[in-house]
């Protein structure tokens, strides 16, 4: 896995050993983790912690038409359906994110998925923007 | 103990109405309210209201009457109306009031809402990359639960034939033409396992109650309905809710499972006692979840009482009579005091071809972003 662009924001995931690992946060006096991870006055609150980098899929959508601003992927003609899907990452959180590199009609909850990158859509210069995403991972036969 | 009545009851029918703007129905829902009680605008004490998009709910006064009269503008996203109700329901029986109105109304744009994810404490990449969209929670919180607890599809769709078939009989719907489930279920997939016809749509409306003490209610002679209890109840950690970028492995119990618990406490009430109730349907799958949640049925038992006619009308449960959100759009500002509205009918046994024989007893809940729930249990007085 490499960087296919700018990513969308800062402190969200990082790559390590090839792998993408998604950021939390842990509050330094105890509660649950929660992603992302808080940017501003709140941050001083939190450490950051790296998510697995995968885990199984916990329920599914798609979204069918597309969205109204602050969206700001492809639209109108350019639009095609994606995925959304919520992914339990080990026992610590279910994220939500995108889904890619799936056949959406056979999404089923249960089945392994990994956290990869997207390239969603592109900037003003045509540039590419990244954001994290979900793609399911092939089983052997 | 004081207890409250509702002694009016208005509503602005839902839909689209050209021409008016979202104030002009919502004082249209406080003049109709008025003339229900037999009061005059003088006579308030005090006002609850709320809109999300129809501008400052306190614009009727400018409309109604500058006499003065304390308004409070409520915000409490789809729980609004009801969230107004709870407000105008304490304070008559703080016993610092006698005669209030709780006002909603609302007018939204055609198509999906695009909140804006910083109003909602979110950072700019969750509605950027397409992930915050009220839908897509809806397909994304059902899909799980079929999975669970063997819902299938048909179940979805029997809810939105239901909520149609109710619609032909309410005056106030929008949509009042019946669509038979072949239909609901290959039209257009908007978000899986949802299809066009199993989500509601925003849209236009407003409904006005007048609230009195029972003190007052005598003096003056008038009726109605008593509100035995109002609960509102925010999110725990781990319940799974609207605009959620992540969730706790460890699931809590819904905002509206403690909102439920609280108000037949408050009542002294069982689920088993109610005769009807109107749930939140933003979509099929929250009525059909909505039913457990509110403890009328368990998980799972959606299908069978699906099947067997169990919440249509002269069935064991009526829920949605009046087609609900599904039926009437959904004008965020006036959609929880619509399912007021209905009960008030119901209970007064003003409701036609759709009236519940002898109900005594009436629930309404209504769920809002981003995870709180209101529920109201209304009496019948005889």
């Amino acid at each position: 896995m490499t960087m296919l662009g700018q990513p969308v924001a800062d402190d969200l995931y990082r790559l390590v050993d090839g792998a993408v690992r998604l950021i939390a946060a842990r509050p330094q006096d105890g509660g649950p983790l929660a992603f992302p991870f808080p940017q501003g006055s709140e941050a001083d609150r939190y450490e950051r912690i790296l998510l697995p980098a995968t885990g199984t899929l916990w329920s599914w959508t798609v979204q069918r038409f597309a969205p109204k601003a602050p969206y700001d992927g492809p639209a109108d003609a350019d639009f095609t359906p994606y995925g959304v899907a919520y992914v339990q990452l080990g026992d610590m959180l279910i994220v939500e994110g995108r889904v890619t590199g799936a056949d959406l009609g056979a999404l089923r909850i249960g089945q392994p998925m990994r956290v990869v990158t997207e390239a969603y859509a592109r900037g003003a210069a045509g540039s590419p923007i990244e954001t994290y995403a979900f793609a399911p991972i092939e089983e052997q036969p | 103990m004081t207890s409250v009545h509702i002694v009016g009851a208005g509503i602005h029918r839902f839909g689209r109405s050209p021409g008016m703007s979202a104030l002009d129905q919502g004082v249209a829902a406080c003049r109709s309210a008025l003339v229900d009680a037999g009061l005059d605008w003088s006579q308030v004490q005090f006002g609850f209201g709320g809109s999300r998009d129809g501008g400052n709910a306190d614009a009727v006064i400018a409309r109604l009457g500058l006499t003065g009269v304390q308004f409070i503008n409520v915000a409490n996203g789809c729980a609004t109306g009801g969230s107004a109700l709870a407000s105008a329901y304490w304070a008559i029986k703080s016993g610092e009031f006698d005669i209030g109105i709780v006002v909603g109304f609302d007018k939204h744009a055609k198509g999906s809402f695009n909140p804006d994810p910083e109003r909602w404490g979110l950072p700019m990449w969750y509605g950027r990359t397409g992930l915050m969209l009220t839908t897509q929670f809806f397909g994304l919180k059902i899909q799980r639960y079929m999975a669970l607890h063997g819902i299938d599809t048909t179940t979805l769709a029997r809810v939105a034939e239901k909520a149609f078939r109710n619609g032909v009989d309410a005056d106030h719907a929008w949509r009042r033409e019946e669509i038979d489930l072949d239909t609901i279920l290959h039209s257009t997939m908007v978000s899986d396992p949802l299809t066009k016809f199993m989500f509601c749509s925003p849209s236009e409306g407003a409904a006005a109650m007048i609230v009195m003490s029972d003190r007052k209610m005598r003096e003056l002679g008038l009726a109605g309905p008593a509100i035995r209890s109002v609960a509102v109840r925010t999110r725990l950690p781990g319940s799974f809710e609207v605009f959620s970028p992540s969730l706790q492995v460890e699931q809590a119990p819904a905002p509206t499972v403690l909102a439920s618990r609280a108000a037949f406490d408050m009542a002294g009430i069982g689920p088993e006692d109610v005769d009807v109730a109107q749930l939140q349907d933003t979509d099929c799958g929250a009525e059909i979840m909505h039913m457990a949640e509110n403890g009328f049925c368990k998980d799972g038992e959606q299908v069978e009482w699906l099947a067997e006619g169990r919440t249509a009308l002269g069935g064991a449960l009526p829920v949605n009579t009046d087609g609900g959100c599904l039926a009437c759009g959904e004008p965020i500002g006036a959609s929880g005091l619509r399912q007021i509205y209905e009960n008030v009918q119901q209970l007064r046994g003003r409701s036609g071809a759709r009236q519940v024989a002898d109900a005594t007893l009436a629930y309404s809940q209504v769920y809002g972003a981003p995870g709180l729930s209101a529920v109201v249990i209304l009496e019948a007085s005889r």
